[in-house]
């Protein structure tokens, strides 16, 4: 039986006092009066969203719970649009007069002087469906409960083997409220829960040091670290860091690669997921600009974002501007389907908001981003795949990524690599990154597994500044030729020096 | 400003009273503002100020962390019950606690009261008028990601049991903008910026449009060259990138767990010796200086790298002493998070070339402009990063490149540096010069 107690408080009990709270502050009454003074200058929209979310976080290291924390943040955000103008502002109070003000400054964005029809309201907000149930809020669990995960970490990782000499592991959670009320009428409330476990650990041997991590979590209950463990976590990051001690120097150039299945869906994320967002494409800034109903991938790719899948660490009931999220069809078959709306771009694409509107926080305005994004499983055994390299790489895992929007240029740090020889995983690469341009990796997509598989809650995308939780996901798939960024190169003459 | 002495001063009398041994109150108020435009239209307003709190106890020299950005009677007083019950589920450690306060504090010239009065409309229109710059320049610039204006201030106000107490405020402003150019149906978006804490000092909307354009304009019909190992110039943007890789590699709790490439390195030859890298908190308006760091202590400016030899290592209080050295006042934090080690304003001095004496010296290789990725491993110092760039030949820059990949390890570039430019311009937290590495691995085709 886990314990609750005190500290944290009991969630329920938190959030209901707090409801009736925001319930005197923000009634509909309240909403609607600064919905028609956000509106007072001719605008065509305007959106008043708030929002109350609790974070905790526990870290173990060098053997101490160093660190307990907790933070409380709320807060108002005023969204104000005209045509293609966005006119936005914050306030962490919530006194009415600051809020008359905030709105009124909002206003500012529109110039059309014409006062359009005050919305009407239900008299209270609805409430989001839950896609993700849980029964214990990792919030109401006690600081003991969560502690003992890291000390089961902790000794499973420096017990595992002589050469991990640092163990970190972290626990963090949170619970946001927010309430959204706009001139179209949607006035609703949500509640999404988060957590996230990390082991991250530092082996040595003959005074070289390398480093591995695992993590999990998502919106997912307490008891999801009965089925993933603390020790199924450090043991991927233990292994990690042990391999590299054996990982040759990444061989550079372009080749044939094998991307592993899982977190390796994070090159999708980059490479194409980014180019589909609504912003990027009613600009016509993305490569992808002005291509719905064109062939963009090899016949094989089936893209996916799918903010509805339960308990996933990219869901969402409903996304930050009250539209319920949903299963959006990016690319089926090689063909470009639609891109990522929040309401802003959907209404001047003429088009609908696919639940993509996203914000970090209520210091920030929403922007179409991803959820949950990964390739449909395709045919093949992942062994056929791997078999079917005569020379190659197999990118497992990676690190970071970035893109550029303009020319889909992108890369990738490779984590964890090898190379493949005549049909067989051979030695670990170290110090590899991929590099390539979206679509012309998707036309590449040869072969893919039936092996597909979502990443275990760890990914936080960065858009603009604003960073959001999202999920990844990809079965083991082959690319005919990507270029390999690497250090090693047979045979090769330096070429440069001084003239 | 006193209402925030007052309030600190309370916070830490009831924690002492609640059972705390030591207390640490750290308060910052801010105001933001943004001003966007595209294709010379207005596009975005955004203008709101902020408050928050962030309390640290120590109690039987276990810590309590707790942020909040309520301070209501009410809700302080179970805020601060919580930070010392949050304290209670720690381990004891015992070199955790305050440092002793010095008011000895170094008045920096951070804070410019034009900033906060500039007019929306002055901002509206030289958005515009970069925009305009841009999409003069040249006829291939026909898009744009908009430009942008962007200014604030802040308070910050830190307050201690010891007695430490200090309050001042800083100011930045910053505009960019991104023009999006196009030749033979592929597009290339390029990016420049000018952010100061002073009005006076910031670059002309003109200049930066200018600059912005010059570098999209000439990455217009990039290829990927072969695979190739070769010299590699940084400008200062890419090198400034370069150079802030060592930020995390001389964090001195990184280095008490043994966790970079820059471990057992200190008193030695880690680079070249026209290698000079500062760490300075306390330059005169300087874009990353502080009076004090995260934790009350006054800043400095310390050599970290000279000659080609690792000088020191960057420590906070808790940190240095376990190592039992002086803290070099390098905590860094936001209200909301715990002081972690961090750079001020950290910057490589200038050498003794041109830039274009360091571009004239190669024969046949990179001049870096753009990078991409995350690509450097701090524990290993293996480096491996998207590219692109122009290419030299012959001591000329020649034709755009992109879609490369430039590899080494951090030990062996800092090794390879042949040569430092005499081009440093405070651009940012991180700043740099022109550099060149005699050697890397540059993978494309």
């Amino acid at each position: 039986m886990v314990e609750k107690r005190s500290i944290p408080q009991h969630y329920a009990e938190i959030i209901t006092k707090k409801i009736d709270e925001f319930d005197k502050i923000l009634s509909s009454a309240t909403l609607e009066n600064l919905i028609s003074i956000a509106m007072s200058r001719g605008s065509d929209f305007a959106e008043i969203y708030f929002e109350y979310a609790i974070n905790n976080a526990v870290a173990l290291e060098e053997n101490k719970l160093k660190q307990a924390q907790m933070g409380v943040t709320c807060g108002v955000g005023i969204r104000v649009l005209s045509g293609e103008k966005t006119g936005y502002t914050y306030s962490d109070s919530l006194d009415y007069d600051h809020l008359k003000q905030a709105a009124k400054t909002a206003s500012y964005i529109a110039e059309n002087a014409t006062t359009g029809s005050p919305v009407r309201l239900n008299a209270s907000p609805e409430k989001s469906i839950n896609i993700s149930p849980i029964e214990l809020y990792p919030l109401e669990v006690a600081i003991k409960e969560k502690s003992a995960l890291l000390w089961r970490a902790n000794e499973a990782g420096y017990s595992a083997d002589e050469r991990i000499k640092q163990v970190n592991t972290s626990f963090a959670d949170s619970i946001k409220f927010y309430r959204i009320a706009n001139s179209e009428g949607i006035f609703i409330d949500n509640q999404e829960s988060l957590c996230r476990m990390n082991v991250s650990v530092v082996a040595e041997k003959d005074n070289k040091r390398q480093s591995g991590y695992h993590g999990g979590g998502g919106r997912v209950d307490f008891s999801y670290y009965n089925k993933l463990t603390p020790e199924d976590i450090t043991k991927e990051a233990v292994r990690t860091a042990l391999i590299k001690f054996d990982a040759i120097d990444a061989p550079a150039g372009p080749q044939e690669v094998v991307l592993g299945n899982g977190w390796a869906g994070v090159l999708l994320h980059e490479a194409v997921g980014h180019g589909l967002e609504a912003d990027f494409n009613r600009k016509k800034t993305s490569l992808y600009s002005g291509r719905i109903g064109q062939k963009v991938a090899s016949e094989l790719c089936t893209i996916i974002d799918d903010g509805t899948i339960p308990n996933c660490r990219g869901s969402l009931n409903i996304d930050n501007e009250g539209y319920k999220t949903s299963r959006n069809v990016l690319i089926e078959k090689g063909i470009l389907e639609g891109y990522l709306c929040d309401y802003l771009n959907a209404r001047l694409l003429k088009t609908k908001p696919t639940g993509s509107g996203r914000r970090e926080s209520f210091k920030f305005y929403p922007l179409p981003r991803m959820t949950n994004t990964f390739m449909l499983a395709g045919q093949h055994l992942p062994e056929e795949i791997i078999r079917s390299v005569k020379k190659g790489f197999y990118a497992k895992s990676f690190g970071g990524g970035q893109v550029d929007i303009s020319n889909g240029q992108f890369v990738f740090e490779v984590t964890e690599g090898y190379l493949i020889e005549n049909g067989k995983i051979t030695a670990p690469v170290k110090g590899a990154s991929l590099i390539g341009s979206g679509p012309q990796v998707l036309e590449r997509v040869v072969m893919v597994g039936n092996d597909l598989m979502l990443d275990s809650g760890i990914g936080t995308c960065v858009k603009d500044g604003q960073s959001v939780p999202v999920g990844v996901g990809l079965p083991t798939c082959k690319i005919s030729e990507i270029t390999v960024g690497g250090t090693a190169i047979k045979n090769m003459p330096m070429t440069g020096g001084k003239v | 400003m006193s209402d925030y002495k007052t309030l600190a001063d309370n916070i830490i009398k009831y924690a002492l009273k609640k059972g705390a041994d030591e207390v640490e109150v750290y308060i910052e108020m801010g105001r933001e503002s943004e001003v966007g435009t595209r294709l010379e239209n207005l596009e975005r307003l955004k203008e709101a100020t902020s408050q928050g709190l962030g309390l640290r106890i120590f109690k039987n020299k276990k810590l309590g962390f707790a942020h909040t950005s309520d301070f209501s009677e009410n809700n302080l007083k179970d805020f601060i019950d919580k930070t010392i019950e949050l304290s209670d589920e720690t381990t004891r450690d015992k070199f955790n606690g305050l440092p002793e306060p010095s008011f000895d504090i170094p008045a920096l010239d951070l804070f410019d009261p034009k900033i906060s009065r500039i007019k929306t409309s002055w901002k509206i229109d030289t958005c515009k008028r970069m925009e305009k710059t841009m999409f003069g320049y040249d006829k291939h610039i026909n898009n744009s990601e908009g430009a942008c204006f962007w200014d604030g201030d802040s308070l910050i106000h830190i307050a201690n049991s010891k007695g430490f107490h200090h309050s001042y405020k800083s100011s930045y402003c910053y505009m960019y903008c991104v023009p999006v150019a196009e030749k033979g149906g592929k597009m290339q978006s390029g990016f420049w910026f000018s952010f100061k804490r002073f009005f006076d000092e910031l670059d002309s909307p003109e200049t930066v449009a200018t600059i912005a354009a010059e570098r999209v304009i000439r990455m217009l019909g990039a290829t990927t060259p072969k695979t190739k190992l070769v010299p590699v110039v940084f400008d200062p943007l890419t090198a400034s990138s370069l150079i802030g890789i060592l930020l995390s590699a001389i964090n001195g709790d990184a280095i008490f767990k043994r966790a970079t490439f820059l471990v057992d390195k200190l008193n030695q030859k880690i680079a070249s010796p026209c290698l000079n890298i500062n760490d300075d908190g306390k330059l005169t308006r300087g874009l990353a200086s502080a009076p004090i760091d995260g934790e009350g202590v006054p800043t400095t400016n310390k050599e970290v790298i000279s000659e080609g030899v690792l000088r020191t290592y960057l420590y906070d209080t808790y940190t240095a002493k376990k190592a039992g050295v002086k803290s070099t006042a390098n905590a860094q934090r936001s209200y909301a998070t715990i002081p972690e080690i961090g750079g001020f304003n950290f910057y490589l001095q200038a050498g003794d070339y041109s830039p274009e004496e360091i571009i004239g010296s190669v024969k046949d290789g990179l001049y870096v402009t753009n990078l991409m990725g995350y690509g450097a491993n701090i524990v290993t110092g293996d480096y491996s990063r998207g590219a692109s760039g122009i290419w030299i030949e012959n001591g000329n820059l020649t034709r755009p490149v992109e879609g490369l990949t430039i590899a080494s390890n951090m030990l062996e570039m800092l090794k390879n540096v042949e040569m430092v430019g005499n081009d440093l311009k405070m651009m940012g937290p991180v700043s740099s010069p022109t550099l060149k590495i005699s050697q890397m691995i540059v993978a494309g085709n």
